[in-house]
């Protein structure tokens, strides 16, 4: 009786084990790859980018380099991407679509290395870049960036990515400052303080890598108006940004238009911030 | 408001403690004091420099809490909290490198201590003339509105210490004082209402009703 017990035991351990081995075959454990996805609120794109320089009298690399972009959504349609690569930048714009389907319309912010009569320069960069996004894929095109501190260096940059992950790069030494358009980009007219018809909205300035930021004491608005464009050197009430913290601030134009805020400062790692918000439309 | 009431209640409460009419305390002895200011204020340009501001228009009231230490017939001093609110007409410009910030208080305060001495210099009677002089620290509690005004305006909300931001400095704390003229007069022996009037820095108080009750033993 003994032994017959124990064939049956055995048996029915060796059943177990051989369903189990089958529920465990390739391609069905938990760990196996998947395929990358986009679509979500964020993505990590590495490819390549070309500058080329247009007009100015300095040297910059112009072959391929890499790049290594990081696009966030935020809100409805704003969106904002910090590049790694070559000599940093951002871009802050709005998006249709989706990040597996779209298009893209940013301000571009980068720095660019460039020599003139043997000296080299961060040239701080600024221009207007359009992408589309399909699948995993990311091209950008950014035909004229100018450089205020490089007078008359004008570059072209075009870009191809794909997207590697949907979770974006981290950098722990450099903090990333984001300004975003509580409401969405797109205001309607309403009322301002006193009662007074206009376009209210309000700006919110936040960091998100946890590094503290010392504002610079100005900030730059532009203002678009019937044609006309006027940009604003204002000072700038806070520049304590403690790193995960967020400011706001509420703004009101009292006409048709658009606006758009530029903001820079330091780091705690001493590295150069710049960005921009999105361009707010009065409608 | 509520506040007000309950100061007023005290004082009403204190008046009501039984003591005899020949009873005085004579030793020096502890107590508690209190008061309030319907309102303090800063006005014009007087004092605009000390906030690096161009114009000043502010005002509130002020509440006073602390322990003294006196006779009955003599003078005191002590140490109290001060509480300076400012009310939400209270405003401010600054003048910064490259435009005008309006401030405009929303939810802000000064909260600080003082150390006071009031020094009679004539007794007439149960009543005390005399001046009342103190010093201290008060911190810049709150938040204010800072308002640039231009073709688009722009509205921050500030706490009160970045108010002075654009004018190149971060105020937390501003010294405090006053020096004023006041009559206590005594009722019963063991309180003291006081009213008085004059500095109260950083600005001036009309009126500033105070009080101070002893806590030693009669003789």
């Amino acid at each position: 009786m003994h032994t017959k017990a124990r064939r049956t035991l055995a048996s029915s351990f060796l059943g177990l084990a051989l369903v189990t081995a089958a529920a465990c075959s390739p391609g069905t454990l938990p760990g196996s790859p998947s395929a990358v996805t986009v679509g979500g609120g964020a993505a990590r794109y590495n490819g390549t980018i070309t500058t080329r320089r247009v007009a100015g009298n300095y040297s910059i690399l112009e072959g391929a380099q890499a790049l290594s972009l990081s696009l966030i959504i935020r809100g409805t349609n704003q969106i904002q991407g910090r590049i790694d690569s070559g000599g940093g930048g951002s871009l802050t714009g709005t998006i249709t679509g989706n990040l597996a389907s779209g298009t893209f319309q940013a301000t571009l912010l980068i720095t660019t290395p460039a020599q003139q009569g043997g000296a080299s320069t961060a040239c701080e960069g600024r221009g207007d870049v359009t992408g589309t996004l399909a699948g995993l894929n990311l091209v950008l095109n950014a035909p004229s960036v100018s450089y205020a501190n490089c007078p008359g260096l004008i570059t072209s940059s075009q870009g191809q990515a794909v997207a590697v992950s949907p979770i974006p790069g981290s950098s722990p030494n450099r903090a990333n400052v984001v300004i975003s358009i509580i409401g969405g980009a797109s205001v309607a007219r309403g009322t301002c303080p006193g009662g007074i018809s206009g376009f209210p909205f309000t700006v919110e300035i936040a960091e998100t890598n946890g590094i503290n930021v010392t504002l610079d004491p100005t900030f730059v608005a532009e203002e678009r108006r019937g044609g006309g464009t006027s940009t604003s050197t204002l000072d700038m009430p806070f520049t304590d940004l403690p790193g995960g913290t967020r400011r706001t601030y509420d703004v009101c134009s009292l006409s048709a238009g658009t606006y758009q805020a530029f903001i820079t400062g330091t780091d705690g790692g001493g590295n150069r911030i710049r960005t921009a918000s999105p361009v707010v439309t009065f409608n | 408001m509520m506040r007000l009431c309950a100061v007023w209640l005290c004082l009403g409460c204190l008046l009501l403690v039984p003591s005899r009419s020949d009873a005085q305390i004579d030793d020096t002895t502890w107590g508690i004091t209190g008061g309030v200011s319907p309102q303090w204020s800063m006005p014009g340009t007087v004092l605009a420099d000390l906030f690096n501001a161009t114009t000043l228009d502010v005002k509130g009231p002020e509440f006073r809490v602390g322990v003294i230490r006196g006779t009955t017939n003599g003078g005191e001093w002590g140490v109290s909290l001060i509480h300076k609110r400012l009310s939400k007409e209270s405003e401010f410009e600054i003048e910064g490198t490259n435009d005008t910030l309006t401030v405009v208080a929303d939810d802000a305060e000064m909260l600080g201590l003082e150390v006071h001495k009031f020094f009679p210099f004539a007794r007439p009677g149960r009543v005390q003339i005399g001046v009342n002089l103190g010093g201290g620290i008060a911190q810049l509690r709150g938040f204010v509105s800072g308002v640039q005004i231009g073709t688009t305006s722009t509205n921050f909300a500030l706490p009160f210490p970045e108010a002075f931001v654009v004018a190149g400095s971060e105020i937390d704390w501003i010294p405090i004082g006053r020096a004023e003229l006041g009559v206590a007069t005594l009722i019963g022996e063991r309180l003291k209402i006081r009213v008085s009037g004059g500095f109260n820095m950083p600005g001036y108080q009309i009126i500033s009703l105070s009080f101070s009750y002893l806590l030693g033993q009669d003789r």
